[in-house]
């Protein structure tokens, strides 16, 4: 009969307990930090703000303009990054290649208006884009690539040894390991980096200042070429161009792109669950 | 690596020492026989008797630990043939210890109905020859010496020969007596035949093949 | 008579400047189980590997002498090492199944050589299952991943896959090293079975296993071929004292 060590247990209760106050502290302030940047702007959700152009100098209407800029950029940059990121994944996978490697790690750590800035000189003056959408996308791709490339690199190396040899036994060649065996199991990690990515790009900010946002679009974009308004780009143009007169659109326009936040969070976090 | 216990080592020494004890045992009850046969020694016949439940006890108990250790241990190779070997050998010693126990009877017998029997000077050889191949058997058996296990085969020859000869001995023996003469001349022959069995036990250990092909 | 679908010649292999099997020389009969038996590390995993050059995957790997498949060297630059490879199938030591459905695991393979038609795949993924005795513990849920099947079960997917694709050899490398005792069982009796139609060819560091399921057995030791003879000679009365010393269980 072993006895039981009662100052142990005593000393378990208290870490316990402990450790339970503390969750309950950080999460309220992660909900209360939520609630302050999310609840001010809901009172300004109408049909009008969701559908309409802002209008007497972003006194009225609404930021249908940069919800949209803020899709088409999210959308476009990821048709970039997820392809290229997903295939330098596997590349530094299965085939090594250190420097390759290397650099991509770099690449992850370069601050966002860094990037921004190279995008502005590469893209928009050298190559002539301009303030566009394709170069706001190309930008950000290059910033989210790293970290697709690292996931999916993380998860192929997790595969053991023994599935790649087993696949070979049956006579596949290398092509066919990779992407019939080894990147469909990988489906999930792929589609839940590809949306936290999305949430990700969704956020910025400084890049698009710079190479693809304006403050004020007078008509949606015709192209690729054309340069747009996003949601966090807005709330910085409305708050530094305007100040508080239109404050109210800035809260308005927080709350709409945390929306959008969570709800790509959760669509990525559905995707972690399913993983098997 | 020699002193490496492999994991029945420690059943095969039990295995070793029982078939040891054995053997000592039986010559004891043979030699005893020999003295009894000549002197007609009532004594020495008594302890044969009393001799023979110890050495069926350790046949037993040979058997049971054979079996013991093919159910748990699997020998392969030669220590299968070594283990199987033993349980041959124990039932072979055990049969050996019968027919000294036989003499013993008879001994007995004659000393007690026959005061005027004569041992026949070629049996008193023959139980010689006996102990010589036995004491040769028990060598060949703990060295493993095949060679000497062949040679000591061949002894059988010798032991017919005598056997024959005793049948035809009849110079200066009453017939009721030449009969029990005779009688012990067969069982000594039966002796050296089980003899031969251990022989060929121990050519098949060490080598796997039959001796009687070896010739 | 018995005929040689397998001959390993003065066969040696390397990694890097390490000696793995040295001078192997060996046949391999049709539709017979042959066993490769011997004490961890001795080279008899390398020499099984070497047979679908499945090693040709490892880097620094060298080979010296011939392996014969159907009288041609496996060798030969002439030869398609992935049709080898389907005509001679592997198992492996630890189950590995594909991180997909039950019924897409044996598909792979299938759609490998090319079926594609549907109604093919689902009959032949059918066949495998039943003929590797799984059919009826998965015939209701070929959806379900194969992560969730029992080591034994998935064990057998990995025989059902690899015979789907109706290979002549089957190569198992200690097919039952990380099972349990019942499983090793199923899995014993099913290669037995599976000697009807295949030719089987085992590596083992299990003299039991090797006894009780194999026709010809070889044992190595320190990457040489000691000695090979059908089983129940080799068990009951080894020529090589070496021999005698793993079957006592001296060695290894």
């Amino acid at each position: 009969m072993r006895k039981i060590d009662k100052s142990r247990v005593a000393e378990n209760r208290k870490t316990r307990i402990a450790l339970r106050i503390l969750t309950y502290l950080i999460s309220s302030l992660i909900v209360a930090l939520f609630l302050l940047a999310f609840v001010p702007g809901l009172k300004y959700w109408s049909w009008e703000f969701f559908t309409q152009f802002p209008k007497e100098r972003m006194t009225s209407g609404g930021i249908f303009p940069a919800i949209l800029g803020s899709v088409l950029l999210t959308v476009t940059s990821l048709a970039i990054a997820i392809p290229l990121g997903v295939l330098l994944g596997i590349v530094l996978s299965e085939y090594n290649l250190t420097y390759i490697k290397f650099a991509v790690t770099i690449l992850s750590g370069i601050p966002s208006v860094v990037y921004g800035l190279f995008g502005l000189g590469l893209f928009c003056i050298t190559m002539n884009m301009r303030t566009s959408i394709l170069a706001g996308a190309l930008t950000l791709s290059l910033m989210v690539l790293p970290v697709i490339s690292s996931s999916v690199y993380e998860v192929m190396q997790a595969i053991p040894r023994e599935l790649r040899e087993a696949a070979y036994a049956l006579g596949a060649r290398k092509s066919e390991v990779i992407f019939e065996m080894l990147v469909p199991s990988v489906r999930n990690t792929i589609l839940t980096v590809s949306f936290v990515s999305a949430g990700r790009v969704i956020g910025e900010t400084a890049p698009l200042i710079l190479t693809a946002a304006v403050f004020y679009a007078t008509e949606l974009p015709q192209s690729l070429l054309s340069p747009v308004m996003t949601m966090p780009t807005h709330i910085y143009f409305l708050t530094a161009a305007y100040g508080s007169s239109a404050r109210w659109m800035a809260e308005g326009t927080a709350s709409v792109l945390i929306l959008f936040v969570i709800l790509v969070y959760t669509i990525a976090f559905m995707f972690r669950r399913e993983k098997k | 690596m020699t002193d490496e216990k492999h994991h029945f080592e420690k059943e095969f020494s039990m295995l070793r020492a029982e078939l040891s004890k054995m053997v000592s045992l039986v010559t004891d009850s043979i030699e005893m026989a020999s003295v009894a046969f000549e002197n007609m020694d009532r004594s020495i016949a008594r302890k044969i008797l009393e001799l023979d439940d110890e050495i069926d006890d350790l046949n037993r108990e040979i058997e049971n630990l054979v079996i013991d250790i093919i159910a748990r241990f699997t020998p392969l190779g030669k220590d299968l043939r070594y283990t199987i070997a033993a349980m041959k050998l124990a039932n072979n010693l055990e049969r050996i210890a019968d027919h000294a126990c036989n003499f013993a009877e008879k001994t007995l017998w004659i000393s007690d109905n026959m005061p005027e029997f004569k041992p026949s000077a070629l049996v008193k050889q023959m139980f010689g020859e006996v102990i010589n191949m036995l004491q040769k058997t028990v060598l060949a058996f703990s060295r493993r010496d095949v060679e000497l296990a062949v040679e000591t085969w061949r002894m059988d020859d010798v032991i017919d020969e005598l056997d024959r000869k005793v049948t035809n001995d009849v110079e200066g023996f009453e017939p009721h007596t030449l009969v029990l003469n005779v009688l012990f001349a067969r069982d000594l022959e039966r002796v050296a035949d089980h003899l031969t069995n251990i022989c060929e036990e121990i050519v098949f250990i060490e080598t796997g093949k039959e001796l009687k092909k070896l010739l | 008579m018995t005929d040689t679908v397998i001959e390993i010649r003065n066969f040696n292999a390397y990694y890097g400047e390490k000696i793995a099997v040295k001078d192997a020389n060996l046949k391999i009969q049709k539709n017979k189980i042959t066993a490769i038996m011997g004490p961890s590390g001795c080279g008899k995993s390398t020499l099984l590997r070497s047979i679908n050059r499945i090693n040709d995957l490892i880097p620094e790997f060298k080979v010296q002498g011939e392996i014969l498949f159907h009288d041609k060297s496996i060798y030969d630059p002439d030869v398609d090492v992935y049709t080898l490879r389907r005509r001679i199938g592997m198992v492996f030591q630890k189950p590995t199944p594909f991180p997909m459905s039950i019924f897409e695991n044996i598909a792979y393979g299938l759609k490998l050589i090319g079926v594609t038609d549907k109604k093919e795949l689902k009959e032949r993924v059918r066949n495998a299952l039943e003929m590797a005795a799984l059919w009826d513990e998965v015939k209701d849920d070929l959806e379900k991943s194969a992560l969730k099947l029992s080591g034994g079960q998935q064990q057998r997917l990995c025989i059902a896959r690899t015979i789907a694709i109706e290979p002549e050899v089957i190569l198992f490398d200690e097919p039952t090293s990380a099972l349990d005792p019942v499983a090793t069982q199923k899995i014993e009796a099913l290669i037995e079975e599976l000697a009807e139609k295949f030719t089987i060819v085992i590596v083992t560091h299990n003299i039991g296993q090797a006894s009780r399921i194999s026709d010809y057995v070889v044992f190595m030791y320190r990457g040489e071929i000691i000695e090979q003879n059908a089983t129940s000679k080799l068990l009951t009365n080894p020529e090589n004292e070496i021999t005698q010393q793993f079957l006592s269980g001296k060695i290894g």
